[in-house]
């Protein structure tokens, strides 16, 4: 059985890479992400499981990391925005200008490129299902539905 | 973060689980069962939720399988709602468990964690409750099967140190029909301001509802009563006698406004259950 007590090393893998941590238990993982490995790309928002904005991926699952502990983490595949290079999605945002203040951006793709990769041809009632996770506070939701499509299209999806 | 400490336990079986449980007990500490985490993580950083220790149970290989057995078909407690949902044997609860909480959160949120959590909604049990399902529940002394009705008395009612591991539903309710009508303010991901699923089987309309009383419930006294030969119009003016609860009243909408809604959805399902 696995415990910690106190602060203890986590080995967590992140973008590929294996990374030693010192945390407490009480740490959650999107509170390690950023102020102890510098990945500041998830971000924190309601910090309660509500806006999307601290999503990264969990084996390929998208997760809020917000309400997640980093202890839970260990063993598992963790992808944040860091780890995401010119992908469909990421090119799509650029080119359909699917952002205005950006906050909520890193959450949304990491939650698209998640969805892209599980369900390619995702009709509008999936995509709808899968973003309705994030919130964006400048409502630039329409954008990012173009960003999702053109992305579909680039991946080949449809 | 979470602003206090507490230590983190990772058992790998139920055994390993309880004796935990009981050694920090013993030590005077209060250890807390974890698995999706959500609801405990969000009460914890509110300061809502305190405890010196987390038993993380997702380890433990007996809440994690879906299987299907000679007397029924058996949901792991840590399933995630979202793997739930994959499962196609029961449409009622795909379209339950799709409704609580977003996509995102669906794939921590646990079958166990939504039934046995602390908010009033707990939207997963009301399939379970319709179905009469079997909860086995594990403890120092072992694990217990028990029907889910028996077990649910405004919670899942746990003796200290046990935690549920599974629920069982028996196969011959895969072909149910079912009615499933949920009631929000605004966004589709809200908490429900009204939540009623129900199933028509040999023994009649069975009604399980959530966001009308402060938990969920299924009532034997309701579900007689309107399956007995009056108009629609009588059993919804005698219902409230058989409304196990105060009717709910907050800031997302007054006692008034549920009652008004609960009888308009339920005068829907008897004219639906009759039309079928």
């Amino acid at each position: 059985m696995k415990s910690y007590k106190d602060y203890t090393q986590l080995i967590l893998k992140i973008n590929g890479q294996i990374r030693k941590v010192i945390v407490s238990p009480n740490d959650t993982l999107l509170h390690v992400l950023r102020e102890k490995l510098g990945l500041t790309g998830a971000k924190p928002g309601c910090e309660n499981g509500d806006c999307g904005a601290c999503t990264v991926l969990m084996d390929g699952k998208p997760v809020k990391s917000c309400i997640i502990l980093a202890v839970e983490a260990e063993g598992h595949e963790i992808t944040t925005i860091e780890g995401l290079k010119d992908t469909p999605i990421q090119r799509a945002f650029v080119e359909e200008s699917a952002f205005q203040c950006g906050y909520c951006t890193p959450g949304f793709i990491m939650n698209c490129h998640a969805m892209l990769n599980t369900i390619p041809d995702a009709d509008y009632d999936t995509i709808k299902e899968w973003l309705s996770s994030n919130i964006c506070r400048c409502t630039g939701y329409e954008e990012i539905k173009k960003a999702v499509k053109k992305a579909q299209k680039i991946a080949g999806g449809l | 973060m979470i602003s206090f400490d507490f230590e983190y336990y990772r058992p790998d079986s139920i055994k390993e689980a309880t004796d935990v449980y009981a050694q920090l007990h013993e030590e005077g500490k209060s250890p807390l069962y974890f698995s999706g985490g959500t609801e405990v993580i969000t009460m914890a950083r509110k300061g809502a939720l305190k405890f010196d220790a987390l038993i993380d149970l997702k380890n433990i290989e007996e809440m994690n399988v879906y299987r299907k057995d000679e007397d029924g078909i058996y949901f792991g407690a840590n399933m995630t709602l979202n793997e739930a949902a994959e499962m196609k044997d029961f449409p009622l609860i795909r379209e339950v468990v799709r409704t609580i909480g977003d996509h995102t959160i669906r794939n921590r949120i646990t079958l166990g964690g939504n039934i046995c959590g602390r908010l009033p909604y707990r939207e997963a049990l009301l399939p379970f409750l319709l179905y009469d399902a079997q909860v086995y529940i594990a403890g120092i002394n072992g694990i217990k099967a028990l029907s889910i009705n028996e077990a649910f008395n405004k919670r899942l009612v746990l003796s200290k140190g046990e935690f549920v591991i599974g629920f069982k539903v028996k196969e011959s309710f895969m072909d149910t029909k079912y009615l499933n009508i949920r009631k929000v303010k605004t966004s589709e991901i809200d908490y429900p301001l009204l939540h009623i699923a129900s199933i028509k089987d040999e023994e009649g309309i069975k009604i399980a509802v959530s966001g009308l009383c402060a938990y969920p419930f299924r009532s034997y006294e309701l579900d007689k009563h309107i399956n007995c030969n009056s108009e629609p119009d009588e059993i919804i003016n005698n219902v409230y006698q058989f409304i196990p609860g105060t009717i709910k009243e907050d800031n997302i909408a007054s006692a008034e406004y549920r009652k008004a809604l609960f009888e308009l959805n339920l005068e829907k399902i008897l004219e639906k259950w009759g039309e079928a």
